[in-house]
Order: structure tokens, then sequence, then C-alpha cells
């Protein structure tokens, strides 16, 4: 007695009859259509991202003199008004690159299909984007309390971080564009950790368990990466250059 | 493909989703290789990237200093990108339909800085 055809194997058997990766009836990017929007949302982000930063790197190029990074990264928030150039970022970075380890981790459990350690390793990525936003309100308040505003630029060649003196006689934009690109990094950071608490919610309640598939964490995690991605690059030039 | 609405799991490794079941599947290498080696690199550059600039930099290395600090951004990224993000794994259609048109960000680059250089020539020099 001849069986009759399943709808769920019709695909394998399409696939079959079509070698040819673009001759249809599969996928030819091997992705599905989430992840890859994901990939294309995040590539016109790193267009927007590479406009800040290019803009930035022509106004400093078009100066003659540009504020020293660890003259005006110099505090530690608790710690150090300043003497201590570099080290706060360098604890940010780190809790960066930490949560993004995390999160691959959370990706690679949800391969695995154990929704445990998801959820730990999702609720530790999200602890750490926490902390990251938490230290950039420390950072920026330190250089608000400098008298860095949106048009206003305080660390001129005789800025004084021992004595409180400020010195508005350098470019005036360095500031505004810190904050801005910054700020932009930071609010993509504040929406990550959104929606790695919705996905986090929905983790907890076994939506993927049930229907098996892990994806979502896979998607919200490229986004994560990318988060840090950017951070790499704002890191040097802001910072290091 | 969205007729096929079967939506089970036929245990472990091939599942049938709504849209069809997925033919690529993940397991590249150990957590190791895929995970805690590209971590290593990544927090190694950094700590490089420290010293260097704590330390070594100073006003006659300046120049050299800061293209070694762009080498090293680029290989972070590229550890991001192909491990963390996964891409060097994907489908070459994929990963070329991201990295070919990152094309145009050096093409912007190299704009404006031509333009960069000619204004302070004009306004400062």
């Amino acid at each position: 007695m001849a069986t009759p055809v399943i709808a769920s194997s019709a695909p394998d058997a399409a696939h079959q009859a079509t070698p040819t990766l673009w001759g249809g009836a599969r996928r030819p990017m091997g992705a599905r259509y989430g992840k890859l929007m994901m990939w294309f949302f995040l590539l016109s982000d790193a267009f927007t991202f590479s406009g800040l930063l290019i803009a930035y790197g022509v106004l400093r190029m078009s100066h003659e003199w540009w504020p020293n990074p660890e003259v005006v990264f110099q505090s530690v928030p608790f710690v150090a008004d300043y003497g201590m150039p570099l080290i706060f970022v360098g604890i940010m970075t780190f809790i960066l690159i930490m949560s993004s380890v995390t999160m691959v981790l959370a990706v690679d459990a949800g391969h695995k299909q154990n929704q445990k350690m998801v959820t730990f390793w999702l609720f530790l990525t999200i602890i750490g984007g926490l902390m990251f936003l938490g230290c950039q309100a420390l950072e920026w308040e330190h250089l608000i309390h400098q008298g860095a505003t949106m048009s206003r630029n305080p660390f001129g060649p005789n800025y004084d971080p021992v004595n409180h003196i400020a010195d508005f006689s350098a470019p005036q934009n360095f500031a505004q564009l810190f904050f801005t690109i910054t700020g932009f990094h930071g609010g993509h950071v504040f929406s990550g950790v959104i929606l790695l608490i919705i996905l986090f919610i929905n983790v907890v309640n076994g939506n993927y368990q049930r229907s098996g598939d892990y994806e979502m964490v896979e998607k919200i995690g490229l986004y994560w990466h990318f988060v840090d991605l950017v951070w790499v690059f704002v890191f040097t030039f802001f910072y290091l250059i | 493909m969205a007729g096929h609405s079967s939506h089970h799991d036929h245990g472990h490794g091939t599942k049938v989703f709504a849209d069809g079941p997925l033919e690529h599947h993940e397991t590249h290498g150990t957590i190791f290789q895929r995970i805690i080696l590209p971590f290593i690199w990544l927090l190694l550059i950094t700590a490089a990237e420290f010293f260097i600039a704590l330390v070594i930099k100073n006003e006659d290395n300046k120049t050299a200093v800061d293209i070694t600090f762009v080498v090293m951004t680029l290989v972070k990224a590229f550890f991001i990108v192909s491990y963390f993000m996964h891409l060097k794994f994907e489908f070459k259609g994929l990963k070329w339909s991201i990295v070919f048109p990152l094309l145009f960000i050096v093409y912007l680059l190299v704009l404006m800085v031509l333009e960069g250089t000619y204004m302070y020539n004009t306004l400062v020099g």
C-alpha cells in the first residue's frame, strides 16, 4: 500500500530535486528571514556609526590641537578624581567583552536546547549590560562636572584637574562629539538590555523550549555583539588615539 | 514553504520549523576553539593596547603607535564578527552580502580624510 506523502517531508524532496544553491526550494543564504534581516539591520547601523566616527575623525584632523585622552579620562569614580589615566575605561571595556562572552555561551546553550544554561548566561549578560550603563553614567557625570557640555569643551591645553581649572580655548566640538557618539552607543546598549530582558522572560517561561527553537537568542545575540564591536572602535578612536 | 506548518522536534539535530528545516548546523569546533580562544585574543590585544598607550606612546612615535592601534582594532573586529557573530561559518552569500557593502565605509573614509587634510592646510597650515 502506497504511503501518502506527508507535508513535512516535501522540503527534503524539493531539496534533492534542485541541487543548485540558487535553484529555489532552499535557503541560498543558509539563514532564515529573521536572522538575515538582523544582519542587514546591523549593516545599516554600521553605516550610521561609521558616519559619526568619520565625521569625528575629519573634525579632529582639521584642528591643530586636540585634547589628550590621557588627560581628559584620568578619573576613577569613588577612587580618584585624577591621576589614573584610562583605568576606568579599561574596566568598562572588560565588562563589555565579558558580557559578549556570556552572550555567546547563551547562544551555544540554546543550540543544545538547555533552558537552564540559557537562563543563567542571559542573566549574567544583562548584569554586564547594566554595569556598563552604570559606568557610562558615572563617567558622563564626571565630565559634566568638569564643565563639558554639548557646546563647551573645558579640556584645553591649560586644563588642570588637580586645581579644578577649566580651559575653554580648545576645539569646542570635542565634548559634543564625545557625548553624541558614546551616547548613541550607550543608547544601543540600553535598548540591547531591554531586548535581553524580554528575551530572558521568554526563556524563563519556556517559550523557546516548547517550540524547540532558540534562534531568537541568536538574533538578539548578534545585536549585542554588534554593540561590543562598536565599542571596540569608539574605545580606539576616543580613548587611545 | 510557509505551507509546511508541521512544527515538531525530530530528536537531536534535525528540526522542522514553521518555515522549513534549517539545513545548516552550528557545531564548528569545540567551545574552546569557538569561544574561549577568541576571547583570550580579545583580552590580550586589549591589554597590549593599554600597555602601548600608557608606557610606549610618546610624541615621537605617535604616528606609528596610532597605526598600530588601528590595526589592532581591526583584528579585534575580525574576531568579534567571525567567531562571536559566527559570520565566518555562514554561507558564502550571507558572508559577502555583509562584508562587501562595508567597502562604502572605506570609500567615505578616503573621501573625508582627503577633505580633512585640505581643511587643515587651509585653516591652519
